[in-house]
């Protein structure tokens, strides 16, 4: 990869004035969303106002990522007012934000590959003379190499994007935001792909933005850098304005008691036993290159084992590597105290450590096979004989989970995919009961179904642990997590940062350890 | 109660294609006075032969979510093989196994390339379709090669009771072949696969090697329609075959068999066989160019997609 950016920062004001033009501020009142099933947005009101670097904070789930998309034209918002300099605007296109000068800079460029740098700053608005028959490359490399200079970025316009780095590439980003006059700028997770001195560099960009009058709006699950570049804070929970406070009058520690909120209202508690079984599952220094790093626990016979994390904390990861579906580089593990590795799902599940997927839709169901197929295709052997398969089996074993677990379905036979999605959740759950599992490893088995259907799915885990299956169960929700386990252990980058036994749990506590690198 | 409403309506389909295929005979024995003569019928058998054994592994292999593309240059190629291996070891049992042996090692170098380097299945076998045909051309040098072996010809030739032994071949596959799509272990597992590959993974099914089990399938059938082909012409010939893939994917499309993969049904791949087979058939027949022919399979496939889309659509 090239490397054209001098990462030394002088520090000094590099944008020329004419390429911004005049700042603005944006509004919006009362902005409300939902989708089915769930309301996104309620009611939201902030103003963003020129050279200001306004950050946006929240868990999973809080809103963060549906403003700004209703903000860019993506999502049409279902009642509330925008407002441009106290202008009122209808933002119901895309290309309606960025002719307004709106823009995003995402996670994901919007930049073509093949194409080079100029191609892709002109995209959509080329230079051409001869009613639009003859590009006019020169000028188009002249004003992308000027636009690029202003931000510190010295390089060969003729180069491809494929060849770019990720930060230059998200450099190019922001200079194709500026060439279509855009005064505000959306940045969502800009720093998950970069490294320490390329952060510097595009937060030295973005405070000579925010000096020339642009308005910001930065997304970022990393604490300490929201606290670094943002000059206020707005926190939003469940779709809701928690605060919007001056980034100096608050800390760390105060923005993720906002974020989570200071009534721990624990929905679902837990009946505990008092006396745990014995260690079913004990895990040594496991270690993948690049996912987890020196994982150790233990599970025993009628507990549940938290894992909380942020996406890419390597929680999954770890699971899917205890379970044989990728490879782990280094460790051990141990199943009722003996030495095993499981090289395939098959291995551990005969062994009776089971499995279910995070995402269903993906690799939890199988859409068009009715429910008594689903759930038996894990154990399809036990159902058959000499390799044919034994219909009366196969109802009754699906008749029993259905039964025990709740399942609305109108038939054995109707397909899953036209169940809901709590349903569908209880046959992933299903299908890993037919091979009586000693450890039950669920992967956010809450995710997108309704709080009746999260009751029903807690109660089928209390029910487990008292027929003494060891439960490891990730999720993103802390008080669900809260709720459920005996135990729980943070994990940040890979890491276990702390393990809280059950008296020792405390939302704040496992917030920090999981957002915030300790130094 | 329930599952009897079910079947019936899962057999609405055989039911309402089986009626074509009535309406079908009676109108061509209008049509055409030739329909019905014994020549014009062993014609309709032979040629519904060929595309019902090649139905069977076309609809494993597009129910597991793939398709095999190089089953036609497959049988000239077994055919010549099993020849050659008939004339090196005298023995013209063993130059079936010969052809049986050939069309299956087409298959294991799909298999493996489809299911463990997994590659593309459609530019896999796509590819093999022009491999395999150049690899028949430049072994027989294009020249066709005479075979009179009794033993050799008899699935092709011979009949018992008066019935073409091709014929009970057939339906003794299929009820075989049915009964394990639906009630096997392999079965189930080829529906998981082509229903949803990672759910299948997760499940623990060895989706790789069943993968290749279908394309070894594939292969072997192929092998023994060329016994047949080679038995009917007395003769291995470097270009039979041709254009076998195609008619067989609008036969099964025709009888229902999705190209997507995770559902279908044996029965359904035979109807759209019988039904594609009389109207080629028919068509043949009539005073009008043969070329007609080609059009008709390309528009009854789009037509048999189009309206099974829609009739799904409105299932939703």
């Amino acid at each position: 990869m090239i490397q054209n950016i001098n990462y030394d920062i002088k520090n000094k004001s590099v944008i020329k004035k004419e390429i911004l033009k005049e700042g603005k501020k944006l509004k919006v009142v009362n902005i409300s969303k939902s989708f089915p099933g769930v309301k996104a947005l309620n009611n939201v009101s902030l103003e963003f106002k020129s050279g200001e670097i306004h950050a946006l904070v929240g868990e999973n789930g809080a809103g963060k990522s549906t403003l700004v998309k209703i903000i860019s034209g993506v999502y049409i918002k279902d009642n509330g007012e925008i407002y441009i300099n106290d202008e009122i605007v209808e933002i119901t296109y895309p290309r309606i934000a960025s002719d307004l000068g709106i823009s995003v800079i995402h996670q994901e460029f919007s930049l073509i590959p093949e194409l080079n740098i100029a191609q892709n700053i002109f995209l959509g608005i080329e230079l051409a003379n001869f009613g639009g028959f003859k590009l006019n490359k020169k000028e188009m490399h002249k004003r992308s190499r000027d636009i690029l200079e202003s931000l510190d970025f010295y390089v060969d316009t003729k180069a491809t994007i494929y060849h770019l780095s990720v930060s230059e590439q998200q450099t190019v980003e922001i200079a194709k935001a500026l060439i279509r006059d855009s005064w505000l700028f959306i940045m969502d997770e800009p720093t998950s792909a970069l490294s320490e001195k390329e952060v510097k560099f595009l937060f030295n960009i973005i405070k000579n933005l925010a000096q020339k009058g642009a308005t910001i709006i930065y997304i970022s699950h990393h604490l300490e850098e929201v606290f670094e570049i943002s000059d206020v804070v707005t926190v939003l929970r469940d779709g809701s304005v928690v605060g919007t406070n001056e980034t100096s009058s608050l800390d760390q520690h105060k923005v993720a008691n906002l974020m989570v909120g200071k009534d721990v209202n624990v929905m679902f508690s837990r009946k505990r036993r008092q006396k745990l079984g014995r260690v079913v599952l004990e895990v040594k220094e496991l270690t993948k290159k690049g996912f987890f790093k020196d994982i150790s626990f233990n599970v025993r016979e009628g507990e549940v084992l938290g894992l909380s994390g942020l996406l890419g904390s390597g929680r999954s990861e770890l699971c899917r590597g205890i379970y044989g579906l990728d490879k782990v580089d280094a460790g051990d593990i141990y199943l009722d105290g003996q030495k095993v590795r499981f090289n395939s799902p098959l291995n551990a599940m005969k062994k009776g450590v089971l499995y279910s997927p995070s995402d269903r839709k993906k690799e939890g169901i199988i859409s068009l096979m009715p429910c008594d197929e689903n759930l038996t295709i894990m154990s399809l052997h036990w159902i058959s004989f000499l390799g044919w398969i034994k219909n009366k089996f196969q109802l009754n074993i699906s008749k029993d989970i259905i039964k025990s677990l709740g399942i609305k379905a109108s038939s054995v036979k109707q397909k899953v995919l036209n169940l809901s999605g709590g349903n569908q959740q209880k046959v992933l759950i299903g299908k890993c009961l037919t091979r009586m599992p000693k450890v039950l490893i669920l992967d956010d088995p809450t995710r997108g179904i309704d709080v009746g259907a999260k009751e029903e799915i807690y109660k089928i885990i209390e029910k487990l642990t008292e027929e003494g299956v060891a439960i490891i169960i990730i999720s993103p929700e802390i008080p669900e997590l809260i709720g459920i386990s005996d135990r729980v252990l943070t994990f940040l980058n890979g890491k276990i940062i702390n393990e809280y036994s059950y008296h020792e749990i405390d939302q704040e506590k496992i917030l920090s350890d999981i957002l915030i690198e300790s130094e | 109660m329930e599952t009897l409403k079910l079947k019936i309506k899962s057999n609405l389909k055989l039911l309402a294609l089986t009626l074509i295929s009535v309406i079908l005979i009676t109108a061509s024995s209008f049509m055409s006075p030739f329909f019905l003569s014994i020549g014009n019928i062993r014609n309709l058998l032979v040629h519904a032969s060929v595309l019902a054994i090649m139905a069977i592994p076309m609809t494993f292999t597009l129910i597991s979510g793939g398709l095999d593309l190089s089953i036609g240059s497959n049988i000239a190629f077994a055919g010549v093989i099993g020849f050659l291996v008939y004339q090196f070891t005298g023995n013209p049992l063993i130059g079936m196994i010969g052809c049986l042996a050939a069309g299956g090692f087409i298959g294991i170098l799909n298999g493996i390339m489809i299911g463990y380097l997994k590659i593309n299945a459609f530019m896999v076998t796509l590819a093999f379709l022009a491999i395999v045909r150049g690899a028949t051309l430049t072994i027989t040098g294009g020249r066709t090669i005479s075979v009179v072996n009794k033993t050799f010809n008899y699935l092709g030739q011979g009949s018992i009771f008066g019935i073409p032994v091709i014929l009970i071949l057939i339906v003794v596959l299929y009820i075989i072949f049915h009964y394990v799509l639906r009630h096997s272990i392999l079965g189930r597992s080829i529906y998981a696969i082509g229903g949803n590959e990672n759910a299948a993974i997760v499940a623990g099914i060895k989706t790789k090697l069943i993968i290749l089990y279908t394309y070894i399938l594939s292969g072997m059938m192929a092998g023994l329609c060329s016994i047949f082909v080679v038995g009917r012409l007395s003769s291995a010939q470097p270009w039979a075959g041709l254009g076998v893939e195609f008619e067989t994917i609008v036969a099964v499309v025709l009888g229902g068999i999705s190209i997507a993969g995770g559902e279908g049904d044996l029965m359904e791949s035979l109807i759209g066989v019988i039904v594609l087979a009389i109207i080629l058939n028919i068509l043949g027949l009539l005073p009008i160019s043969p070329f007609y022919q080609y059009v008709a399979k390309g528009a009854i496939m789009i037509g048999a997609v189009f309206i099974y889309g829609r009739l799904k659509r409105m299932q939703e």
